[in-house]
């Protein structure tokens, strides 16, 4: 391959491995087959639409997950986002400043405290993010009263459903679209991006070498909080209503989307290139699941083979010998 | 490995305390939480409280005993409040409530079931070289997905004789017979057997265990079956509680078993732990529940409280490493 700039720019944009687009490619195939006009332009807008909300939330997660932690909190926090986001517009367009004030506040603190656990008192990611979850999960339930009420305000509504650009996509694609090349330049292309694959590929090594690990930390954690906020208000957008169990299923995709892509669990490699590839075959897969009326039950069979099938695939070389 | 000396600890009072100041300081919260319990209700300490308390803590104590030995060997188990859902639903599908012997069969085949499922994660983890994390919570899918296919909504009739016998009311006090046994084997097998001291070597440095000859493998896969296990006789015990079968009914005892473990003193580093604070956590928990329900706080508080005890006992417990 010639080295000049168009392909290392490429090189650096892709990232991760060429089997996560085989992959897509198959889905791709597999679903006009099994369901007939699914490469239609409109049905591709609606496909892009549904997997904006998990490719907005897995940002989040990649960025967790690249530096060796993961975010089990985002599911319950895209759950409280939706119950407050609700219950504060109650259908009002003037609501919007405040509320979106609020709940990216609430993502924020959110990530603070979970990046405080891991860092400061060093608790394993893992158990921090679902304790931290559990807790918000509480909040929900304690600030719905049980009840969740409210609706969204018709301004995030439309923003969200009404499929008015380029004819078939929406506005919240569009918003996905700009974050997702934020993230790639970001991570690929910044020093803050590079410090984040060191840390995640060698932390000692990392500290070392003079990067602030716990203010690299701190960020990724307080992103992920935030951007799980964010899915919560397109969520709500989406829906219009409130509802206990709106972000259940977000933890587990977002995982799923970013293994998927390529990104290694243990952190390091990969990128949110990889992670778009792996949120729109997921959300190809799950439309595939659903209209062959394969219940949740099926899904989450389907979840946990993928996610140990592609954690081996992609980690094989790196199998320890004991 | 020669035959050595396994009683190298003395059994000195003083020295004992010094030993496991975190549990010594557990129990005395214990006392606490009672005292205050005792002045809330005056009845808390009569027979028939304490013997609720002995049934309502059964579960969470067995599924927390797997937790500790997966714990000590410096992994996690992700995936125990699932495999409690699976086992529970192939127990209840099984019974033959009518035949007086109708749940000797469903018996044998759900702590097969468990003890398969446990072994599967170990397979997964040792044979594919995945790390724990993302291999429980994968399985922790598939095994709720298992579980709810097999029973999409709760129902089902349990043997009437055998779980009265569980539950101590056919005349033999079944339950605390069932607590003294499984405190006395579950410390037999983590502190005073081989197979215990293997575990927490693996869990103290895996590689000084490799080099000295222990079969990481062999251990690990051990381990993860006898979790299986345990899980599956917390879930027998459950289900004759419960009377049904509920593929949901294990969702709280992943995060509640972590939570348990490590307010009993068992370190998520590894290594360090046993079942005297194991069942002292257990205890606590549910005292926690208790005095919320008589405080007549809103049972949603109970998400908070949970998630918080087990931010709090993390914190405390990274702090007392150093």
């Amino acid at each position: 391959m010639e080295l000049n700039r168009r392909n290392m720019l490429l090189q650096k944009i892709s990232g991760s491995n060429y089997l996560v687009g085989i992959v897509l490619m198959l889905m791709l195939i597999g679903a006009q087959i099994i369901i007939p006009g699914f490469l239609g332009i409109r049905n591709v807008g609606n496909i892009l639409k549904i997997a904006s909300f998990i490719g907005i939330a897995a940002i989040g997660q990649t960025l967790a997950i690249l530096i060796g932690g993961i975010d089990m909190s985002i599911s319950n926090v895209v759950t409280l986002v939706n119950i407050m986001t609700a219950q504060m517009m109650v259908g009002d367009n003037s609501n919007i400043p405040v509320t979106l004030i609020t709940i990216l506040c609430i993502g924020a603190v959110v990530g603070t405290v979970n990046a405080f656990g891991i860092t400061y008192f060093k608790i394993p990611p893992i158990v921090m993010t679902i304790g931290m979850g559990t807790v918000i999960q509480g909040i929900a339930l304690l600030y719905s009263k049980g009840a969740p009420k409210g609706n969204a305000a018709p301004l995030l509504r439309y923003l969200v459903n009404e499929p008015k650009i380029f004819g078939f996509t929406t506005w919240v694609v569009i918003f996905w679209v700009v974050l997702a090349i934020m993230m790639i330049v970001l991570l690929k292309m910044t020093p803050f991006g590079r410090r984040v694959f060191a840390i995640g590929n060698n932390r000692t090594t990392a500290r070392f070498s003079g990067i602030k690990i716990n203010r690299i930390i701190f960020t990724c954690y307080i992103l992920s909080g935030i951007f799980a906020a964010v899915t919560g208000v397109i969520l709500t957008g989406y829906t219009g209503t409130a509802s206990a169990q709106a972000g259940a299923q977000y933890s587990m995709n977002s995982i799923v989307a970013v293994v998927v892509g390529g990104t290694a669990i243990t952190g390091g490699r990969g990128g949110y290139g990889g992670t778009i590839v792996g949120v729109i075959i997921l959300t190809i897969l799950n439309n595939i699941l659903t209209v062959m009326n394969i219940p949740i039950s099926g899904v989450m069979i389907a979840q946990g083979l993928i996610i140990i099938v592609m954690v081996y695939v992609y980690g094989k070389e790196k199998a320890k010998t004991w | 490995m020669s035959k050595m000396n396994l009683r190298m600890n003395s059994f000195k009072i003083k020295e004992v305390m010094q030993r496991n100041t975190h549990v010594v300081y557990m129990y005395l919260f214990l006392l606490i939480m009672v005292i205050v319990a005792g002045i809330l209700d005056p009845d808390f300490l009569s027979m028939r409280n304490i013997n609720n308390l002995i049934l309502s803590s059964q579960p969470i104590f067995i599924v927390s005993c797997a937790q500790m030995i997966i714990l000590l060997m410096g992994d996690i188990d992700l995936s125990l409040g699932s495999i409690i859902g699976l086992v529970n639903v192939v127990f209840v599908m099984l019974m033959q409530p009518e035949q007086p012997y109708g749940f000797v069969v469903p018996l044998v085949v759900a702590i097969a079931v468990g003890v398969l499922c446990g072994l599967m994660n170990g397979f997964l983890i040792t044979k594919m070289h995945l790390p724990s994390v993302i291999v429980t919570i994968a399985t922790s899918n598939i095994f709720g997905g298992l579980a709810l296919f097999a029973c999409p909504v709760p129902g089902g009739k349990v043997h009437n004789i055998f779980s009265r016998f569980i539950m101590g009311r056919q005349g033999f006090p079944f339950p605390i017979v069932l607590m003294i046994g499984m405190f006395v084997a579950i410390y037999l097998v983590a502190s005073r057997s081989t197979f215990g001291m293997k575990v927490r070597a693996v869990g103290g440095n895996s590689f000084a265990a490799y080099t000295t000859g222990i079969s990481i493998e062999r251990i690990k896969l051990t381990a993860y079956g006898l979790a299986g296990f345990l899980a599956s006789l917390s879930s027998i015990f459950l289900t004759s509680q419960m009377r049904c079968a509920d593929a949901t009914v294990g969702n709280s005892f992943t995060v509640n078993s972590l939570t348990v473990a490590v307010v009993g003193g068992t370190a998520l580093s590894g290594s360090v732990g046993g079942v005297s604070g194991v069942i002292g956590g257990s205890f606590i928990i549910m005292i926690i529940n208790n005095i919320l329900n008589l405080i007549n706080v809103s049972s949603f508080y109970q998400y908070v409280i949970q998630g918080l005890v087990l931010i709090f006992a993390l914190a405390i417990s990274s702090k007392r490493k150093k």
